[in-house]
């Protein structure tokens, strides 16, 4: 069975998520409609992971979030029509694939791992769940992965890697997308591969939710930036909130950039994000 | 001479139970070594067989089913592990540490009760292959069964799991339960090589043959296959030298299999730098 439970809007209101036992993140007061792409900008350490995490059900919050359907579901006890449902109801009531596909940061994985990308990206696949006839070819397609298909993960670059990744988050199929820097260790090229896949996606009325260190990419991605710090630092259309204020307040003093191919990076250490 | 050398020590009985127990134990726990090396458990591996010790000392003492006892050890010592290393001053590796050294310990003393408990205690910790009884080969024989099955069943979750656990928390598989799962798994495996290959040298015949094997090939499915091959051959190779030699069985496996580690090692080190 396949499910078109597109959102129509997603409502983040966070008091307080904690990470482990400590507060990793607080205030957070936002909302997405259907086709929005957003970008969360901020330094290491500053709750983007967090926040995405909140969304996917891997951490606990305090405040609300809430989602409402532009199709109404009859299948789901809470929902009434043009009402909102609170996500962790949702997360409870359907299986995860049907509400979210989730992508984590790579430094997680062990790249060594003996997996070919073939199936590295049918780890989405479920037999309960097939996906609709033909959704895999054409992700393949876009994301250039079918001459890649029976190679071991550690033979190809980073760059093909990644969107090997990012193929086994599509194929999941799922009306919100949370990507967690999906943009490391990938070149200019494939950024824009990435900005156009997303943008397709979008189309489809699909919301996405993506962190990065990188200026440039939130800007030929993403409509919509947050700028986070442990807290809401700013939050709006991506071509006025992308400015020096905005950066200063997030990154401090501190923050450096570096103008490489015409790229801006934020300069903010190596280590992982929480 | 000739092929009587193969032929000459199956006409004694131990020797077939020897051969037909070490085929089955050397699948088992070589299937079981491929998870224990993907995942980086050989230290888990090594604590869970010292932490089943004082369960199969006790179902000794109590004159129950030595499986039993044996499990409830095991999972004892992994929750002690997780219990121990949420403080953040004692580590995961610092936590089995402690536990193993204390499960075994523990083992020691209860067999101490027992009035000429060292030649108990001898072939607890050094197990003998030439006194496996039918009975033995019967228990091993439904512990594969269901480990095999098991992990048939739960094969592509236990890969995406040990892969990549935010993954497969964010498709709604339950990581933790999953874990536990597979701890259970290896600590069946681990106590029904013990009368056999003994406590002290049990984990080697688990990670040294999938250890090999890893280095060997890119693909999980060849990976297995390998590690039961050099599992199974090796041991049994072993098993004439002890018996034309006259040394310890569980002792010239291990060294036998970690001979064999050395030559695909170097093997491939010399293909690499040809």
């Amino acid at each position: 069975m396949t499910t078109n439970r597109n959102l129509k809007s997603l409502q983040i209101n966070l008091d307080k998520a904690f990470y482990d036992t400590a507060v990793a993140l607080q205030d957070i007061d936002f909302e997405l409609e259907a086709g929005d792409i957003l970008t969360v900008i901020g330094p290491n350490g500053s709750g983007k992971s967090t926040l995405l995490k909140c969304l996917g059900g891997m951490l606990n919050y305090t405040g609300t979030i809430s989602a409402e359907f532009s199709v109404v579901d009859h299948s789901l006890a809470a929902e009434k029509a043009d009402h909102k449902t609170d996500w962790q109801e949702l997360l409870k009531q359907l299986p995860r694939r049907e509400l979210f596909s989730y992508m984590p940061q790579r430094e997680n994985t062990d790249l060594n791992f003996p997996l070919t990308i073939r199936e590295l990206i049918q780890m989405a696949s479920d037999t309960r769940h097939p996906p609709q006839a033909g959704l895999l070819e054409e992700i393949l397609k876009e994301l250039d992965l079918q001459p890649l298909l029976d190679k071991a993960i550690n033979q190809v670059s980073g760059g093909q890697l990644q969107r090997a990744f990012l193929a086994r988050t599509l194929l999941i199929d799922a009306p919100l997308i949370l990507l967690d820097e999906p943009d490391n260790a990938i070149d200019i090229t494939t950024q824009q591969q990435f900005a156009q896949v997303l943008r397709q996606q979008s189309a489809q009325g699909k919301i996405c939710i993506l962190s990065t260190h990188d200026l440039n990419f939130a800007q030929i991605t993403s409509n919509k930036t947050l700028f986070l710090n442990k807290t809401q630092i700013s939050f709006g259309a991506t071509s006025t909130e992308c400015n020096e204020k905005n950066l200063l307040k997030t990154f401090g003093p501190k923050l450096i950039h570096t103008h490489q191919d015409e790229h801006i990076i934020i300069q903010s250490g190596h280590q992982h994000g929480h | 001479m000739g092929i009587n050398i193969l032929f000459e020590p199956l006409q004694y009985s131990f020797m077939q139970r020897a051969i037909i127990e070490l085929i089955l134990i050397g699948s088992l726990t070589s299937i079981i070594g491929v998870f224990l090396v993907l995942r980086n458990l050989a230290f888990l591996g090594e604590a869970l067989s010292h932490g089943v010790f004082p369960g199969i000392i006790l179902s000794f003492l109590l004159k129950v089913n030595l499986l039993v006892g044996a499990v409830v050890s095991g999972i004892i010592t992994v929750i002690g592990i997780s219990l121990i290393s949420r403080d953040r001053k004692t580590s995961a590796n610092t936590a089995t540490g402690i536990l193993f050294t204390t499960m075994l310990a523990l083992g020691i003393v209860l067999i101490s009760t027992v009035r000429n408990y060292k030649a108990d205690l001898t072939s607890l910790l050094l197990g003998d292959i030439l006194a496996v009884t039918w009975n033995d080969i019967a228990l091993t024989l439904i512990v594969s069964v269901i480990v095999i099955a098991t992990l048939r069943l739960l094969w592509k979750k236990l890969i995406i799991v040990s892969f990549d656990p935010s993954f497969a928390s964010s498709i709604g598989i339950n990581v933790a339960r999953l874990d536990m799962i597979l701890y259970f798994l290896i600590s069946l495996s681990i106590v029904v090589a013990i009368p056999a290959v003994g406590n002290l040298l049990v984990v080697a015949l688990s990670i040294i043959p999938a250890a090999t094997a890893r280095l060997s090939t890119n693909r999980i499915g060849p990976m297995v296959i390998l590690s039961v091959i050099y599992g199974t051959l090796i041991s049994v190779i072993a098993l004439y030298l002890t018996y034309y030699l006259q040394v310890a069985t569980g002792a010239t496996i291990v060294l036998l299999q970690a001979g064999w580690f050395l030559v695909v090692f170097s093997l491939k080190r010399l293909g690499k730098s040809a």
